[in-house]
């Protein structure tokens, strides 16, 4: 007897071959027949109409410090994610010694942007060793976690205050060797490193000191068991960004390594550096190197609120005046004021349509927040006024507190993106899950894939999009009997409404610990989640699974 | 001669707030693209007495390499 089948779906089995119609029969937690299924079984889920694929698997997301109050990494699994890879960007969680809990918190809160409050009243501190943080996290997961370590926090551990000043001399690389060494076989899938980001203070972050010599005596450790090798390189500047190609591809040669950097943007029209880039990373895979570069489905929305200032007001002198050099008082004055309003609302005239479809996304009062939502051209009908004083208006009464949405301000080119997801040079990624929190969603980018490129652009076909964030995601980084449905695959496996499938409107929940907010948006046309062959999720509702594992690699 | 501001444009960062791209033309006729923080578009633009970010259209690379310097060591 079977645990589980799954009748009459149509199969899209992670390997980008056609799609067909059959059952999927589970057992132990694995795939032990597909096709026809005599056999009975436990539990069936009668899957006609709906697409049966291997789980999606995130590669690039910021779940560490959720993982500790919510072993399911919510909303992920809801959009069809299986596997997730958190410790991007060099920052992990562990190892971290207890006196420096508190630096790497400024570091988490600085570049990802998660609530200091929500790390005091929602992690329980008590691991060190990554070894003990993994024992800590996988009691309760119910997603599969595959962990980077952070080369920060690698530096952190064995030169302390040093890890920001300094260069590594030779002992203290050893030592990064062996740190790196022992978290490797305690379950981290590779190392993350970044050369851009900063700390709480401004400051590069530890990673960035590090010289080549120390860059390639810890990829010399990655190469003893075939792990990885993520970057966050300089994203915004081309040619940097074509040097550090050439440099991860050296290393992937050198050391017979897998190499991925984040994220590629495409910053305008046509973007004439991405395809430059895009030429360099072909080059190099003709070489025999691995660099893969990591492109995000969804376009980048611009918030802004007149609380803190924003070039997005830059092409008007008269905003960028007060923004610039009023304070909040003098800020409040010229919004009061009727001529100074009325040349603000004049100017404000020049970027046209531009403003209708600007959204408001936070207030404190209760009521404005039947406004939340609602796009200032909506807001402008409902008070009888016009979108660009309704702003006023609205950042008036809320003290300056109100805070608003431009979206699709950047990566938009979907023709070129959607080349972009079809190429087999490109990764998909870089969605940072469980990041940046309080600026934007970082969830959904799986359902954006088929709603925009498989179904409106038709950029991708069906088969190849599920290929791309399963089996292509699972042999990038080396990950064992995932990404696909056949015979001996562990079942971690989504089952969707092809015609649906998509994600839902962001909005700003409560369900951060310490009172702590953040925005997310809800999945559309999702069925069901298997993960470990156990349903996690089903129309709508989370089970109790907790069949998530830490995933091994190599 | 050296190179100068060619086009100045909003974009969205990866942080979602706004950031300005310049393109940068060298004296080969060659283009590249920078992008400049709030502090730092803002210092460019004083530098150049410029009122809006049309303003630096035509700037000297210099002024544009002393506004990221003096962002970076802010």
């Amino acid at each position: 007897m079977l645990d589980l089948i799954i009748r009459n779906g149509k199969v899209v089995d992670g390997t980008g071959l056609p799609a067909y119609t059959g059952d999927i029969g589970i057992k132990n937690g694995k795939i032990v027949i597909t096709g026809s299924v005599k056999e009975s079984s436990k539990e069936e889920i009668d899957a006609s109409g709906l697409v049966v694929s291997p789980g999606f698997i995130d590669p690039h997301t910021h779940f560490d410090a959720q993982l500790l109050w919510d072993g399911r990494a919510k909303p992920a699994i809801e959009h069809g994610i299986t596997t997730i890879v958190p410790g991007n960007c060099s920052l992990s969680l562990a190892p971290l010694k207890s006196s420096d809990r508190m630096k790497l918190v400024g570091m988490f809160n600085q570049i990802e942007e998660m609530p200091i409050k929500a790390f005091k009243e929602g992690v329980q501190w008590d691991w060190e060793t990554f070894d003990e943080f993994i024992s800590r996290i996988e009691k309760s997961l119910t997603i599969n976690v595959a962990p980077l370590v952070g080369h920060s926090v690698l530096r952190l551990w064995v030169m302390g205050d040093q890890s920001a000043m300094r260069e590594a001399n030779e002992k203290e690389i050893q030592d990064m060797q062996t740190l790196l060494r022992e978290c490797l076989s305690s379950g981290a899938i590779g190392l993350s490193t970044s050369f851009v980001d900063v700390d709480e203070t401004l400051a590069p972050v530890p990673s960035r000191y590090a010289d080549q010599r120390e860059l390639n005596a810890l990829c010399e450790v990655l190469s003893e068991s075939n792990k990885m090798l993520q970057v966050v390189h300089e994203f915004f500047d081309a040619d940097v960004t074509i040097a550090r190609v050439d440099q991860l591809a050296d290393i992937s040669l050198r050391h017979k390594i897998p190499t991925t950097l984040s994220p590629l943007f495409v910053n305008t029209e046509n973007d004439p550096g991405v395809k430059r880039v895009m030429e360099r990373v072909k080059e190099q895979f003709k070489r025999g190197a691995r660099v893969w570069p990591q492109v995000q489905t969804r376009p980048i929305d611009i918030s802004f609120c007149f609380e803190v200032p924003s070039l997005l007001f830059i092409r008007l002198p008269s905003w960028y005046k007060i923004m610039r050099f009023g304070s909040h008082s003098e800020i409040m004055e010229e919004f009061k004021d009727e001529n100074s309003r009325a040349k603000l609302v004049k100017e404000a005239a020049m970027l046209g349509p531009f403003w209708n479809s600007i959204t408001l996304r936070q207030v404190n009062s209760e009521e404005n927040k039947e406004f939340l939502g609602m796009s200032l051209d909506e807001i402008a009908t409902k008070r009888e006024t016009t979108p660009v004083d309704a702003m006023i208006d609205l950042s008036l009464e809320e003290n300056l507190q109100a805070h608003f949405l431009a979206e699709n301000m950047g990566h938009t080119d979907n023709e070129m993106i959607g080349a972009l997801m079809s190429d087999p040079h490109v990764h998909i990624g870089a969605s940072d899950g469980g990041a940046h929190i309080l600026s934007f969603s970082t969830y959904g980018d799986t359902g954006y894939l088929f709603s925009q490129f498989v179904r409106n652009s038709q950029a991708i076909t069906l088969e190849d999009a599920v290929k791309k964030i399963t089996l292509d995601t699972a042999s990038i980084w080396g990950m064992k009997e995932r990404g696909c449905l056949k015979k001996g695959f562990l079942a971690d496996i989504t089952i969707f409404e092809e015609d649906r499938i998509d994600r839902g409107h962001e909005y700003y929940t409560d369900d951060v610990p310490g009172d702590g907010h953040r925005y997310i948006r809800d999945a559309i046309g999702i069925d069901t989640v298997i993960i470990g062959g156990s349903i996690a999720y089903r129309k709508g509702s989370y089970t109790n699974a907790k069949t998530g594992n830490i995933v091994s690699v190599g | 001669m050296s190179a100068t501001v060619h086009d100045a444009k909003i974009a969205a960062s990866h942080d979602g707030s706004a950031e300005v791209l310049l393109t940068i033309k060298h004296e080969n006729g060659g283009l590249t693209q920078v992008p400049l923080d709030y502090f730092a578009i803002s210092m460019l633009m004083e530098s150049c007495q410029a009122e809006s970010i049309e303003g630096i259209i035509g700037t000297n690379w210099d002024k544009v390499r002393d506004a990221i310097q003096a962002s970076h060591n802010r």
